[in-house]
């Protein structure tokens, strides 16, 4: 068909008609065709606009560009038509340069996703034809696109920033200064891998910006920069909100190895902050420094659970033999008979004593004072006495932290050197000490410590019966001295136990229990208590018992569809204090 | 019909509270466990009595473990606490013990928090069977245990309840 011919299809009433001339319009060269094609995307119909954009982008006249970019095309109400301009700007990309990316990331924040997705789709590409030319003139169109909100596109941007070499970092750094949060994080990830000093003022300064992101990078190009100047701004990123940064700041300060320790160390001592001492724990224990110690070794008497975990986990990645002495130190027993002490403290007519004998009792951080203390603290008929009692407490509760903590650490590591220390505090006046000691003892299996233990079968706390069963389990297979003391257990008036020592019997495997736990079953009105004793039962051989079909009695609830004939019920009441009503 | 705004609020406000009791009761407790216990069955009384004096929402009475959840379950959904009742999956394996899965539960933030900040799932005392333990033993006078068994955020929690 002959140019005028399409001129004249072009004023046909039938949209299809002039669609299609439009189609062909982009296959004859010449600037009168591109002329009648520009006009075309000023037609009514959709169809045909879109058609015109095509063609536009088919004759790959650099001057379709500046139609493409008009905005009455971009911003077009029939998003159809706008994602044919952009898969139309895609094509004079090279020509376009930073105008094309502008528009494109315009269209990446559409409303329609369709539209947004093949914007993305297409910056996506570009950036991949950047990063394979390695073209230091694309810089500017990376830097726009590091605006996108797509993470993919962005990390893909970074990647070929980096690829593209060092000669342009003084541009970076003037661009920094831009207000697009994802601009900044992009531009200090850069920099951070290009390890650039001179960046370090700009990238210092942003370090209490406001958004996470940009934290977050911030802190781990500080990290790959390293040096002196970055010690400073890292510790206060080990205490910022958002954990993000603080993990990236640990990784960053571990990276600076030992010569920061002495900072980490003093800021420890400062801060109250429990998510920097945190971080800052996590970042000793990963540095691995003896001079680390003894800081570490403080926090296990920190008053939050997060400390103090944190420390136990750093202890037992730690584990050289001077933290491992240094924690059996901490289970030291005070040699010094404190019973004068407490005479003075509960007694003396003095005040003054009174009170120096509780501040040496404070300072002992003696758990045997606790009882004389808090018995003086009830009584106090003075607030300054009441002051200098709960001074003297905190003190010593902060040492039964650490020892529980120790106890922890030396357990979880298996320590049998520590064996000794820990034996120590089985007799400790601090049922929680004693429970972790008997923790320690079971996860060592230390069956040496059996006679020690066993003494322990008729603690006045049932914490503490209830763990010996539970270490006697472990270590005391064979033992026939065991079985007796877990049996006398079954008659606990605590129900635990008894559901315990039920299931140790199991265990231990000794048939002198059997008699023993066929009683249980007809006696015990806890049925978890008599489940554990048919499962003992069972691994001695004895499957005759059962109460998992046993249901829960109320009195005049139920009604037994079997009514005299027992026999035939399948279910089975034999918990003899119930009173069945059978109708 | 709750403004989806205001019932984000007020599940961020569950989370805020939550959270604070249970990291406190471990900074103050070596075994936290008995004292968080103690806290959800307190919730649950303070829910089954809010809902009967203050709403006139009255529970089902309940004979059995299963029952009582139930009817747990049921006065949760009247008073808005669930969204649906396929929020929970309960087995009943014998009389005496209840599995059970929990889907899309209001406590998933606050346990994903203390797992952050704690060393496993085994410290993990579960607001939610607990809270179900502490509605089952003021319903029914059955005393109950309850062990969390499987923590996963992008599927559900599961655990069982049994009988003492």
């Amino acid at each position: 068909m002959t140019l005028s011919e399409l001129v004249e299809q072009l004023k046909n009433d039938m949209a299809e008609v002039r669609r299609r001339a439009v189609h062909e319009l982009s296959k004859i060269p010449g600037p009168e065709a591109f002329s009648h094609i520009v006009e075309a995307l000023d037609d009514k119909d959709d169809e045909v606009r879109e058609s015109a954009i095509y063609a536009l982008s088919d004759t790959k006249n650099p001057d379709s560009l500046k139609h493409l970019l008009k905005p009455k095309v971009l911003f077009d109400q029939n998003s159809n038509i706008r994602t044919a301009t952009i898969r139309a700007l895609g094509n004079f990309r090279k020509v376009g340069g930073l105008p094309v990316i502008g528009k494109l990331l315009e269209l990446s924040r559409d409303p329609e996703w369709f539209v947004r997705n093949t914007a993305i789709s297409i910056i996506n590409s570009e950036v991949d034809a950047i990063k394979a030319e390695g073209d230091i003139k694309s810089v500017f169109s990376l830097l726009y696109i590091l605006q996108l909100p797509d993470k993919e596109v962005r990390k893909k941007a970074v990647e070929s920033l980096i690829e593209i070499g060092r000669d342009y970092v003084d541009i970076l750094i003037d661009s920094i200064a831009y207000q697009s949060p994802s601009l900044k994080a992009g531009i200090t990830r850069v920099l951070g891998e290009f390890k650039c000093h001179d960046a370090l003022p700009v990238l210092i300064r942003l370090s209490d910006d406001e958004n996470d992101t940009v934290r977050e990078e911030i802190a781990r190009a500080l990290g790959n920069i390293g040096g002196n100047e970055t010690v400073l701004p890292l510790l206060n990123l080990l205490g910022d909100i958002h954990p993000g940064v603080r993990q990236n700041a640990v990784t960053a300060i571990v990276n600076q190895g030992e010569d920061v320790v002495e900072s980490l160390i003093a800021e420890l001592r400062h801060t109250s902050n429990k998510y920097k001492k945190k971080a800052i724990i996590e970042a000793l224990g990963k540095i691995k420094s003896d001079n680390a110690i003894m800081p570490l070794i403080d926090c296990l008497q920190d008053i939050h659970h997060l400390v103090r975990l944190t420390t136990i986990n750093s202890l037992v990645e730690l584990n050289s033999p001077k933290s491992i002495q240094h924690l059996m130190d901490v289970l030291c027993v005070n040699p010094i008979d404190i019973k004068v002490l407490m005479d003075i403290a509960l007694n003396n007519s003095d005040l003054r004593l009174r009170i120096r004998a509780i501040r040496a009792m404070g300072e002992l951080k003696d758990t045997r004072a606790i009882p004389e203390l808090t018995q003086i603290l009830i009584n106090a008929d003075s607030e300054f006495l009441e002051r200098e009692i709960m001074n003297a407490l905190i003190k010593i509760k902060g040492v039964v932290w650490a020892k529980i903590c120790a106890l922890q650490v030396l357990g979880r590591l298996k320590i049998r050197e520590a064996l000794p220390f820990i034996l120590l505090h089985l007799s400790d006046t601090d049922e929680n000490i004693i429970y972790q000691a008997l923790d320690a003892i079971k996860i060592m299996k230390a069956s040496e410590a059996i006679k020690e233990v066993m003494a322990l079968a008729e603690h006045s706390e049932s914490m503490i019966r209830n763990k010996v069963v539970s270490v006697l389990g472990t270590i005391g297979i064979g033992n026939p001295e065991v079985t007796d003391i877990v049996l006398a257990r079954l008659k606990d008036p605590d129900r635990h136990i008894r559901k315990e020592a039920a299931r140790v019997l199991g265990k231990l495997g000794d048939k002198k229990a059997i008699p023993f736990l066929e009683e249980i079953i007809r006696t015990c009105d806890f049925w978890s208590v008599r489940r554990n004793a048919c499962n003992a039962l069972n691994n001695l051989g004895v499957d005759k018992y059962s109460v998992e079909n046993e249901v829960v009695l109320k009195e005049t609830t139920i009604t037994c569809p079997y009514k005299d004939d027992s026999e035939q019920c399948p279910v089975k009441y034999v918990v003899s204090h119930c009173v069945i009503n059978k109708a | 019909m709750i403004d989806p705004k205001h019932m984000r609020s007020m599940r961020e406000l569950v989370r805020v509270w939550v959270t604070a009791i249970e990291e406190t009761a471990r900074d103050f407790y070596p075994h936290p466990r008995e004292f968080c216990v103690r806290v959800y069955e307190n919730a649950a009384y303070n829910l089954m009595t809010i809902a009967s004096n203050e709403y006139g929402i009255k529970i089902k009475p309940a004979a059995t473990i299963k029952d009582a959840m139930e009817s747990y379950i049921e006065l949760g959904l009247k008073t808005g606490l669930f969204e649906d009742a396929s929020q929970f999956v309960l087995s009943e394996i014998n009389p005496n013990r209840i599995e059970l899965s929990i889907f899309k539960c209001i406590y998933l933030p606050c346990c994903e928090d203390i797992l952050a900040k704690s060393s496993g799932i085994s410290e993990l005392t579960c607001p939610r069977i607990g809270c179900f333990v502490g509605g089952v033993g003021i319903m029914t006078n059955i005393a109950c245990t309850y062990r969390l068994t499987a923590f996963d955020p992008t599927k559900c929690c599961q655990g069982y309840i049994e009988r003492i």
